[in-house]
């Protein structure tokens, strides 16, 4: 971040003027809102902020916001953050997506972008559907959720991805909502701040593919209990909860990843004289 | 072209070729490296290549070498000596270590019977006690007793010898050292009681250790890749190791954390070719490294750079494919996945270093060519080259760094892919006000708004075509040897094999024909390809993989001469310049 | 019925009443101005037009309560240190309550909803504050939101409910990536 007075822009001097292609009344159009607050809060600069994506609907997030993006392609979302990062750990980098790009395609990246615990924040907008490709199951999805692709349900259970992102060590997991801009901006400042891996799963409804999450609505609650760090801890609540707790579940202290370009040179070395016999 | 009439089948008399073969454990590796370096010392030239069975400890290894007083990049077509430590499995080896009734097989008689297909080859077989002798020393190895043998047969000082143990075991220690000379000590004995040098060669040995204004380096193809990308201004990788890829990877971690770069080992190459877009999207020169499976994986990503217009390098040291192939051997055969491998209309650059120094070279070239264009470069290495070690002349650095187009005064109307002259356009990086776009794989406008307008797509299209195909490439675009009406065109480690068969024909054969060696493989270059083909007739292209990936390649992009034949064959064996003598007589008589 | 519940009662400062009026205004200005583009990139052109409308009415009342706030110094609140009834402004939308087909009765139901929502907070306050100038203000407000209501109960009754059939779209959704 700057090292400058933060600037005092509003929520909607974030926003670019680019029209999103989602569908009236979907999730992400808050996520949006508490993204462009949240940044606003902080007093972040816009050419600061780079917003790294993969494919879906959630991923068409960059260009929404008036900050430099990279919509990359599908799943690979986290390692593009984390090349970014690493060669320029001045800008904040916030990596956006849903649950298909991120939980499917991408697992294999969230496990290690969590382990090397790089400073930037995922944020994945759960909807439990591919809602990009016309509604299939994604890895958060129930098992008897009945789609075209696999009809009666996969029978597949859904994982826990806020459990899979403690355990390959996650510095910070917390659990929003959509339908709640302020609330979600709270919690993503917290993420944006806190140093590390910052983890936050958006319960964000489809409005066209899952019309029963309209009902997400009355079955989120505030976590009952303040965030731990005791990362098996905040597990096991995970683990037993009913899947609607919103708020900050853990926050960690492990160092964030270290290596990163920078402009001093540690050591000149004389390379041809390795090689002279 | 300088040709010497040299019959084929004797292979080259300005150089020894020796092999060095046992079991896992022998170390004949070390004893081979050490042999090289003692060459180097001497002002000689060599290659040693490494060939390993199929374990990954106590498997049979091999040291192939080949020393001489002119640069060495390939291997003759035959050995002038095969040592065994031990014979186990060697049998594996007979097709790299080609014998014949002139050469020299030594074997211990402890370490079992020379296998029938070596005694095959006709040549004499001469008995070293080499683990009974080693014993004889405190802490004595085989392997030792075995350097100071061929060292001795190839003339190479005692003193220079020493020097290169004296550096290699240090670390494990004096005693080690010690024991280490005492061996080759022997080891020079034997040799000397069984093939006495004549005074002359004794003299010539002797003060051979002199000649300390000849420098030489000791290199291979994959350090000195990752050599050219650093002197080229890289600063950031992204490593997944693959075989025969690792090194250039292993290299670059410490070199690039000391110039103030740094490497990010990622978790598959769908990662690492991620890491390394993102990283340059940043605006830091960045690359990965990788062979054929890591290519394929790669695709993908390469398509994204080349849509969202980030620059990119990405090495590819080839291995014998397709699939997992044969993860430990040379081969050609990439060239089409470099080259066609990206869905849609996808121009890019890909570049092949013929040369372990010429890994320096190109390298760097493609550093700088991935910048200028905002494009992704594939710099086609392979096996071959990149894990031979080479005594090579010291490479000294040239003059191309990484140079962006950057936009610094950005003003309302600028575009971040707007149309140019060149299709270059301005790219503003992260925290430069004003500029502020998103990156996209998706079709765009000039504005970098997702679109999927013919207008659009055509014009953007047209734009990262022109900014590859009309780049001017200057002179590096090919290596070209000789004029006449005959040519041979080939490219990549196949170029010193050829080149070496060529130097084996009769002058006046030689007169009359040209070699092109092929550093830029795309984007093709019609008119330089033009000018060098004025005048020729006939035309033979070179290869090695089994489906004549370059001779389709050529056929489809450029105007050839009437008569074209292509000479091409898969690994895992290299060409050899004798064969390569034989077949382009047989063709320039036709 | 309103998203104000009988416990709610705070006690504000002028300042806070202020700000937590401006507040309501200035995100219902951007909530509407949206949802008029949501509508827009639809074609849904009418409901996109009452959108934007309603963006204008709530700008007008945001530039009256910046004047009624003349010189007084609001403060700057962080976007979850408002205090709402719940973590949201009363005039926040349900986005599940949106679709593209929507039609102008659907609008303005909506918007006869955050009016009704703003009026009872502002009758929340106006019955438990404490201070009779805030509780003045806090009524005055609360009674220009209940104009609110009956123009928008107005302008909803030239649009009655439509038949059951209005969102039903015979092409299925697009892939568009």
């Amino acid at each position: 971040m700057s090292a400058e007075l933060p600037c005092k822009l509003k929520a909607s001097d974030y926003k670019s003027n680019t029209k999103p292609v989602w569908c009236p009344g979907c999730g992400d159009y808050h996520v949006l809102l508490s993204l462009t607050k949240a940044v606003a809060q902080i007093g972040l600069r816009p050419e600061e902020i780079a917003v790294i994506s993969g494919i879906g609907c959630s991923s068409r997030i960059p260009a929404y916001l008036n900050c430099y993006g990279f919509h990359g392609v599908h799943g690979r979302a986290l390692p593009l953050a984390t090349g970014v990062k690493v060669a320029r750990p001045d800008l904040t980098v916030i990596c956006a997506g849903g649950d298909g790009d991120g939980f499917s395609i991408g697992g294999n990246h969230l496990l290690h972008a969590c382990r090397r615990n790089i400073d930037i924040t995922y944020v994945v907008m759960d909807n439990e559907v591919y809602g990009m490709t016309k509604g299939q199951p994604s890895p958060t999805t129930a098992p008897d959720w009945d789609s075209k692709i696999a009809p009666g349900g996969t029978g597949i259970s859904p994982f826990y991805p806020l459990v899979i992102a403690l355990a390959s060590g996650a510095n910070f997991v917390a659990r929003a909502f959509s339908g709640d801009p302020n609330g979600t901006a709270k919690i993503l400042v917290d993420a944006i701040t806190h140093r590390g891996f910052s983890f936050v799963q958006i319960l964000s409804p489809c409005v066209t593919f899952r019309p029963d999450q309209r009902g997400w609505k009355k079955q989120v609650h505030p976590a009952p209990v303040t965030p731990t760090s005791d990362a098996s801890q905040a597990a096991r609540r995970v683990m037993t909860d009913d899947g609607f707790n919103i708020g900050v579940l853990y926050k960690g202290s492990r160092k964030p990843y270290r290596q990163t370009v920078g402009t001093e040179i540690r050591f000149d070395r004389n390379l041809d004289e390795e090689f002279l016999v | 072209m300088q040709g010497s009439g040299v019959p084929d089948q004797a292979g080259s008399k300005d150089s020894i070729s020796t092999a060095l073969v046992g079991k896992g454990g022998s170390g004949v590796v070390t004893a081979g490296a050490m042999l090289l370096t003692a060459a180097a010392r001497c002002g000689r030239y060599g290659m040693m290549i490494p060939a390993v069975g199929p374990q990954i400890r106590g498997g049979e290894a091999a040291a192939l070498l080949r020393l001489g007083e002119s640069p060495i990049n390939c291997l003759d077509d035959r050995f002038d000596v095969l040592l065994g430590i031990d014979w186990q499995h060697a049998e594996r080896f007979a097709p790299d270590i080609p014998l014949d009734a002139e050469s020299l097989i030594i074997t211990d008689p402890s370490g079992g019977a020379v296998p029938g297909l070596i005694i095959e080859s006709g040549a004499r077989v001469h008995e070293l006690e080499m683990k009974a002798l080693a014993e004889t020393v405190s802490g004595g190895r085989p392997n030792m007793i075995a350097l100071g043998f061929v060292a001795r047969l190839a003339a190479i000082p005692q003193a220079a010898v020493r020097q290169a143990i004296a550096e290699k075991l240090a670390p494990k220690g004096r005693d080690a050292v010690i024991a280490s000379n005492e061996c080759v000590l022997l080891g020079y004995d034997q040799a000397g009681r069984a093939a006495p040098l004549d005074e002359a060669e004794a003299e010539a040995a002797a003060d051979a250790t002199g000649d300390a204004s000849r420098c030489r380096w000791l290199i291979s193809g994959n350090h000195a890749a990752g050599l050219g990308a650093l002197r080229g201004g890289i600063r950031f990788a992204a490593a997944y190791p693959i075989t025969p890829a690792t090194e250039v990877l292993e290299w670059l971690a410490p070199r690039l954390s000391d110039a103030g770069g740094t490497l990010v080992q990622a978790e598959d190459e769908l990662a690492s070719i991620n890491m390394a877009i993102g990283a340059s999207y940043g605006g830091i020169p960045s690359l990965t490294a990788t062979s054929g499976p890591g290519l394929s994986l790669m695709i993908e990503g390469l398509g994204l750079a080349v849509g969202a217009e980030i620059p990119l390098v990405v090495i590819n040291v080839m291995r014998g494919g397709p699939s997992t192939g044969i993860p430990t051997k040379p081969e050609q055969s990439d060239f089409n996945a470099a080259v066609y491998g990206l869905h849609g209309d996808a121009p890019h650059i890909v570049v092949a270093a013929n040369s372990v120094t010429d890994c320096v070279y190109t390298t760097q070239w493609a550093v700088h060519l991935a910048e200028a264009t905002q494009a992704p470069a594939i710099v086609l290495s392979d096996q071959f080259i990149g894990q031979a070690s080479t005594v090579v002349d010291p490479i000294p650095a040239i003059a191309f760094f990484a140079k962006r187009r950057l936009a610094d005064n950005i003003d309302e109307n600028f575009a971040r892919y707007a149309l140019t002259a060149d299709g270059i356009s301005p790219m503003p990086l992260p925290g430069t006000p004003g500029g502020q776009y998103t990156a996209d794989g998706l079709e765009h406008s000039v504005n970098a708004k997702p679109s999927g307008l013919l207008e659009d797509h055509v014009t953007q299209l047209d734009k990262r075509a022109r900014k590859i195909a009309g780049f001017d490439y200057g002179q590096h675009w090919a290596d070209i040897d000789g004029d006449g009406e005959l040519a041979v065109l080939t490219w990549g480690s196949t170029t010193s094999t050829v080149r070496e068969g060529i130097g084996r024909l009769s002058t006046n054969l030689t007169a009359n024909l040209k070699l092109i060696s092929l550093r830029l493989l795309l984007p093709a270059q019609p008119r330089k390809m033009a000018d060098a083909l004025r005048g020729v007739e006939r035309l033979m292209v070179i290869e090695q993989n089994h489906t004549g990936q370059l001779y389709r390649f050529l056929r489809a992009w450029y105007d050839l001469p009437a008569e074209v034949e292509s000479m091409h064959r898969p690994g895992p064996s290299v060409f050899r310049p004798g064969e390569i003598a034989a077949a382009l007589r047989d063709w320039c008589r036709q | 019925m309103s998203n104000t519940p009988e416990s709610y009662s705070p006690s504000f400062s002028m300042a806070e009443l202020l700000v937590h009026a401006l507040v309501i205004e200035l995100e219902a200005v951007e909530s509407y101005k949206d949802l008029a583009i949501q509508m827009k990139q639809c074609g849904n052109d009418e409901v996109a037009g009452l959108f934007e409308k309603m963006s204008e009415l709530e700008a007008g009342h945001a530039a009256k309560i910046r004047d009624i706030a003349g010189d007084i110094e609001l403060p700057e609140l962080a976007p979850w240190e408002y205090r709402w009834p719940g973590m949201e402004s009363p005039e926040t939308v349900d986005l599940a309550g949106i679709h593209y087909l929507m039609t102008p009765h659907h609008a303005l139901k909506l918007a006869l909803e955050n009016e009704t929502n703003a009026m009872a907070f502002f009758d929340a306050i106006a019955n438990g504050c404490t201070d009779e100038r805030v509780c003045s203000l806090a009524l005055e407000f609360a009674n220009d939101e209940r104009q609110h209501v009956a123009w928008m109960e107005d302008w909803l009754a030239n649009y009655p409910e439509p038949d059951a059939a209005w969102d039903d779209d015979p092409d299925p959704p697009a892939a568009i990536d």
